[in-house]
Parts: C-alpha cells; sequence; structure tokens
C-alpha cells in the first residue's frame, strides 16, 4: 500500500485517539483529565489530527436505514494504461461504494450500491458498460444481510 | 430494532456531523434555524433506532496494517451462513457478503503482514462447507465510503483493538 503521508504522531496524540475509539464522544475536557492535559491542548491535539487527515470524527449511517438495498461486486477487465482514467471516471458516481485496482486483470473492482436487482443491472450496463476502455465485466449481486464495519480508511 | 429512514431533516443533521462528528447539538441548530431541542430529539431517535452511531475513522497510515485486498470463498450452500457470521466477526474483516455466482462470499480483508493474511485465508479455507478460498491483494483504493456501515451492533470487536498499543508505533517520534 502507498502510504502518503508520514507524520509523527507522540506519546499524546496516541492516547487522544485511544479515548476517541473508546468513546467517540468523549468531551475534551475528560480526556483532558484522564491524561493530565490541558483541554485545550486536547482541542488543538484533535484539531491537528483531523486537519492532517490521521481521524475523521464522524457519523456512520447504518445501510438498512438508507434507500440502497443490493450491493454488486463487478470486475473490469482492462488494458493496464486505462486503469488510472476509468476508475477515476467510475469513482465520480454516486452509486458507488468503494473502487480497487490490482497487480493484474481483471485490474478493477467496482463495488456499487442500488435499491434493487434492476437499478443494479442498470448501473453494470449503462454506468460501468459506457465507460470507455472497458473490454469486459463480470458482476456478482449481493445476497442477504451484509456486514460492514469500515473503521479504517485512506482518508 | 426498527430502524427509521431518513427524512430532510435528518439529512442535514446527518451531513453536518458526517463532516465533523463532534458538532455541538448547538451548532447544528444554529447552522439548520432549528431548534437545540429539536435536533436532539433528532439524534436521539436516529442513535437509539441503529440508523446512525458516532464513529472514529483511523487513517490506514496509523495502523500496522500492510495488506488489504478482497477474499473471495465457494462454499457449500449448506454452510455458507455459518461461514458468513464466522468470517464477519474475524477482527481482519472488515466487510463480508454473500453473494450471486459460483463465489457465494465476499470479504474485505486487512493484516499487518503478507504472513498473517496468509494464514487468515488458510484458516478460512479449513472451516466446514469452504470448498475454495481466493486473496487479491489491493494496489490502491480509489474511493471508499466509510460513512456507510451495516449491522455495527455485532461488532465485538471494537477499533482500539487494531489501534492498538503497538499500533501507529511507526509513527511514534521517538
Amino acid at each position: 500500500m502507498e502510504r502518503a503521508r508520514g507524520r509523527k504522531i507522540d506519546q499524546l496524540d496516541h492516547a487522544v485517539i485511544s479515548m476517541l475509539c473508546r468513546d467517540p464522544q468523549i468531551s475534551n475536557k475528560a480526556i483532558a483529565q484522564q491524561v493530565g492535559a490541558a483541554e485545550s491542548t486536547i482541542s488543538n491535539r484533535i484539531e491537528s489530527l483531523v486537519n492532517d487527515r490521521l481521524i475523521k470524527l464522524t457519523v456512520q449511517q447504518e445501510v438498512s436505514a438508507t434507500e440502497f438495498r443490493r450491493f454488486g461486486w463487478i470486475e473490469i477487465w482492462c488494458d493496464i494504461a486505462d486503469i488510472e482514467a476509468i476508475a477515476e471516471t467510475i469513482s465520480a458516481d454516486d452509486s458507488v461504494f468503494s473502487v480497487t485496482s490490482f497487480y493484474q486483470n481483471p485490474y478493477l473492482l467496482v463495488v456499487a450500491m442500488a435499491r434493487s436487482l434492476d437499478e443494479l443491472q442498470d448501473i453494470h450496463e449503462t454506468v460501468i458498460g459506457a465507460v470507455p476502455g472497458v473490454r469486459k465485466t463480470a458482476m456478482n449481486a449481493s445476497v442477504g444481510d451484509m456486514y460492514i464495519k469500515s473503521r479504517l480508511a485512506v482518508l | 430494532m426498527t430502524l427509521q429512514r431518513f427524512d430532510d431533516l435528518d439529512r442535514a443533521i446527518i451531513d453536518l456531523l458526517e463532516a465533523d462528528g463532534r458538532t455541538s447539538n448547538r451548532g447544528i441548530a444554529r447552522e439548520l434555524g432549528v431548534s437545540e431541542t429539536a435536533i436532539r430529539k433528532r439524534l436521539k431517535r436516529l442513535s437509539e433506532s441503529g440508523s446512525i452511531s458516532y464513529g472514529v475513522i483511523v487513517d490506514i497510515s496509523m495502523t500496522p496494517m500492510e495488506v488489504f485486498g478482497w477474499l473471495t470463498a465457494e462454499v457449500h450452500p449448506q454452510y455458507l451462513g455459518e461461514v458468513f457470521r464466522s468470517v464477519s466477526r474475524l477482527p481482519e474483516c472488515s466487510l463480508c457478503a454473500r453473494t450471486t455466482g459460483q463465489n457465494n462470499l465476499v470479504a474485505h480483508m486487512y493484516a499487518r503482514d503478507r504472513k498473517t493474511m496468509a494464514d487468515t485465508a488458510e484458516a478460512i479455507g479449513k472451516l466446514p462447507g469452504v470448498i475454495d478460498v481466493a486473496f487479491r491483494p489491493s494496489q490502491r483504493y480509489f474511493r471508499h465510503r466509510p460513512q456507510l456501515v451495516s449491522n455495527p451492533e455485532q461488532d465485538a470487536q471494537p477499533i482500539i483493538e487494531i489501534f492498538s498499543s503497538e499500533a501507529g508505533t511507526k509513527h511514534l517520534g521517538k
């Protein structure tokens, strides 16, 4: 994996992140008390970790509360020279959950989300299928419940 | 658990909290021109129903994980439900689903090195009913929407175990 940022964190940053992971809603005051630092120090540290995109404090939505019912895994065969352009084009679509590239063909795996199997097939044919350079595809669709944790990401 | 579908106000609140999960109710109220009480009620309903959860997403550069990729498996249909639950519970698994096709199980996995990943794949291959397992290491992620989760209440492994004492050590300035 490529690692874009080499920013150093210290023991205090580490302690702050650990406490946030345990309880994302913990107050700066409570962190400050536990680590024995000033509340303003904690607030600055969190701001800097967020600005440096080392952590993101957010709310996450339960997929079943959204309109998405079906996920599809679409493998794409293409020329090595076209990987980036195809991936960028597809990533811009709202129905796309993730786009992964690999070292061998099929070079790309797109995970797409849809309200129904019909809509998923429509994305497959009209969105993915229309991207120049896509040579062939293969799609599998989700059946039943899914499990998604999403605690790590490239921020 | 009755999941709440989102209306326009819910979506507006979620958008603000997605950008900054520590925005105060007062801040949200001011931004949206709604009373703080209304915001508090909404958020209580949304989180108690499990429709949203507060989370910390950690950049992969902060963890000891070096290998990421997609695992697919062919599983005898009688065992598919059990294998799905077993793989979902693994701390190395961030996404798992049953799918159509010959390979009827797909999972996104990570590990600290190739050896650990190979061991995990081998262990999955030995689960009853598993016919074949393959793992493809990712080269790059062009997109990922970490704001979506599913069945998070199953989550027995808090992220703290990934971001453990030894995690992030490569960034510890000594």
